[in-house]
């Protein structure tokens, strides 16, 4: 699904460049306080970093603004929120491990934010955790995380 | 050096049930990840990770070779069936496989398809094993500082996917770069960008950093979209085998055509950065050329399936060589390709090529045989399978979510790795809705060490002089030359994002 980016918000884009330039330029300091060896390539892709993003900003916030904000303030709340989703995907793997948490998640997403019936979203849980132990677990013999609660 | 037979590898790869087991889960695999719209080649490749992680090496590369050789095999499904290209290579399929699907002759396109992808990526690969003997001598010559220069060139490639804007480009291969730099300093050992954090000290790992920032910004639109799969339509009917082999007629009635576009698209394939949309659309444009009919293209001609589809899948063998064996990505697939073989323990690169010249060969076979697995494959189940191209693809999220995090905490035994996965997952998000191109990333993180540390190393055998070397002048020449190719092309290039 390739983005347009002749649609990018102009604020959002310069905020992504100020993201990057604050990454850069923390990065670049702390790099000057480690041994020359240790200093000389971050301090050089930092510096470099810093420049393009700077000027990278300056270019976005010179440049057009945006034609739709309503329609992108709605796509923007419905990535929020997936991401919202992907967070729950990740505490409730954290505390309950791989195969408990993430069935549990697969049920509540089919389930909750797809509405499908119980019938199919219990099974496809079930059939997820099945899955990653038998070519996890069983096949490749990998020791799956059980969660920060039954450690 | 290694003196491996390609002979010896290929009976090796035939007769051993655990390479032929993965590689018949990785085409079916590649198919359906190439079949859905929406998804593609890197996203399999991001979503493999976490799979090939506890597999051994050579299992894990032949099965991710395997997996991205069949992609646009799979990519041709929706792009006839329903006139919506897998992804931005099958396009140009769209043209002519559509209509002949409107006018039912679905099976036909799909045979065609079907049999061009076969013969493209045999051809590919057969042209890559070809060209092992021409650029061994050259791999032989490679010390720390060609490696070191050779890292600086595949860094210059940052701008082949950019996508067309380089300004973002370099500012996401600097960040890439940036991070790889986290964890202990490979000279002397001191703990950079770790703040403390005893998880950091082994760096940012790769099997959480590529997944996050290429499947969950996927997942995350794919689930924002909430959109259904397209309803089977009558499409689908005439799918059998006999009604397909009336496109195997075809292909062979045509063979020169597909002999020409599998060559051109292996050729394509090597320059860096032309990528795929360039191989299928310069292909449509010879067959189109060529042809005594051309006004029929666009109106169901089985030659503008049969061309591109062929260069389709020959590009790949041809893309292959300057991953393998010089460890430069020369396409946004490649880049996570090689990122993949590194969290398996191979270094793609003339150390790779000299201390594992039978791993090489094994990839090459593996890409040749996985043409033919996927093609036959499809043929058999075709009116089955044809209807992965309706497949809602929104309800794959969860499922591909709790595999991206399962990957993360295979590969680190800290759970606080999943913040860094969540950090790279909101701007890998933010950079696909803003349109700002991903691949560079990933050459940047996995180049990153490499390029230090050779620096380090050549520095310290030769100084300066190390420039002087006569395979470094080269280097320096082919690195003048790329950033002056990019920074002065005329046009864009198809984007990768």
């Amino acid at each position: 699904m390739p983005s347009d980016p002749s649609a990018s918000p102009v604020r959002a884009d310069a905020w992504l460049s100020a993201i990057f330039f604050a990454g850069f330029a923390a990065m670049t300091i702390v790099a000057t306080t480690y041994p020359a060896i240790a200093r000389a390539m971050p301090m050089l892709v930092g510096t470099l970093g810093m420049v393009l993003s700077a000027i990278q900003f300056v270019r976005t916030v010179s440049g057009r603004r945006d034609a739709a904000p309503r329609e992108k303030t709605a796509r923007a709340s419905a990535h929020l929120l997936m991401f919202g989703w992907l967070i729950a995907a990740v505490a409730l793997v954290a505390l309950l491990g791989i195969l408990v948490g993430g069935a549990l998640f697969v049920v509540l997403f089919l389930r909750a934010r797809l509405r499908e019936a119980w019938s199919s979203a219990i099974p496809s849980g079930l059939v997820l955790s099945a899955a990653l132990h038998l070519m996890l677990e069983r096949g490749l013999g990998v020791r799956l995380f059980e969660g920060l609660i039954w450690q | 050096m290694s003196h491996a037979s390609p002979v010896a590898s290929l009976i090796a790869l035939f007769t051993s049930p655990d390479l032929i087991g993965v590689m018949l889960l990785a085409v079916p695999f590649g198919v359906l990840v190439g079949a859905i719209p929406g998804i593609g080649g890197k996203f399999g490749i991001a979503i493999s990770i976490p799979f090939v992680f506890g597999m051994e090496p050579v299992a894990g590369a032949v099965f991710l070779v395997a997996m991205h050789a069949v992609v646009h095999t799979g990519g041709s499904l929706p792009g006839i069936l329903l006139g919506i290209p897998g992804g931005g290579p099958d396009a140009a399929i769209v043209v002519d496989g559509y209509p002949m699907a409107q006018r039912g002759e679905a099976g036909r396109a799909i045979g065609a398809s079907l049999t061009s992808s076969a013969a493209g990526g045999v051809i590919g690969g057969l042209l890559l094993a070809l060209l092992v003997p021409v650029v061994w001598p050259i791999v032989l010559a490679f010390g720390p500082a060609e490696t070191f220069l050779l890292a600086l060139l595949g860094i210059t490639f940052i701008a082949a996917v950019s996508g067309g804007d380089l300004l973002k480009a370099l500012i996401v291969g600097s960040a890439g770069l940036m991070l790889s730099f986290v964890g202990a300093e490979p000279q002397d050992g001191v703990a950079r960008f770790t703040f403390g954090q005893l998880f950091l000290w082994d760096g940012i790992d790769l099997m959480a950093a590529v997944p996050a920032v290429f499947a969950i910004p996927e997942m995350i639109e794919m689930g924002a979209s909430m959109a259904k799969g397209a309803a089977p339509t009558a499409t689908t009917s005439g799918l059998g085998f006999w009604q397909m082999r009336e496109g195997f007629g075809d292909v062979v009635r045509h063979r020169w055509l597909t002999f020409r576009a599998s060559c051109l698209g292996a050729l394509i394939g090597l320059v860096p950065g032309l990528g795929g949309e360039v191989a299928s659309w310069v292909c449509y444009g010879h067959a189109a050329q060529t042809s005594r009919q051309p006004e029929r293209f666009g109106h169901g001609a089985v030659e503008g399936v049969i061309a591109p589809d062929a260069a389709n899948n020959s590009k790949e063998g041809g893309a292959l060589l300057p991953t393998l064996f010089f460890g430069v990505p020369g396409s946004s697939g490649m880049a996570l390709l090689l990122a993949a073989f590194v969290t398996l323990g191979l270094q793609p690169g003339p150390q790779l090529a000299l201390g594992n010249a039978d791993l090489i060969w094994t990839l090459i076979w593996a890409l040749v045989l996985a043409n033919v697995i996927g093609s036959f494959m499809l043929a058999a189940c075709g009116r089955w399978l044809g209807l992965i191209a309706f497949t809602a693809g929104n309800r794959l999220v969860p499922f591909v979510l709790v595999f991206v995090i399962a990957g993360c905490l295979l590969a680190s035994v800290h759970v606080q790795s999943l913040i860094v996965m969540l950090v790279l997952g909101a701007l890998g998000t933010a950079m696909k809705r803003l349109g700002w191109p991903r691949p560079p990333f990933a050459i940047g993180l996995v180049l990153g060490s490499i390029t230090e540390r050779s620096f380090h190393q050549a520095w310290a055998i030769w100084g300066g002089a190390f420039l002087l070397k006569p395979g470094a002048i080269i280097l320096l020449v082919l690195i003048a030359a790329s950033i002056t190719f990019y920074a002065f092309r005329p046009v864009s290039l198809p984007s990768s994002r």
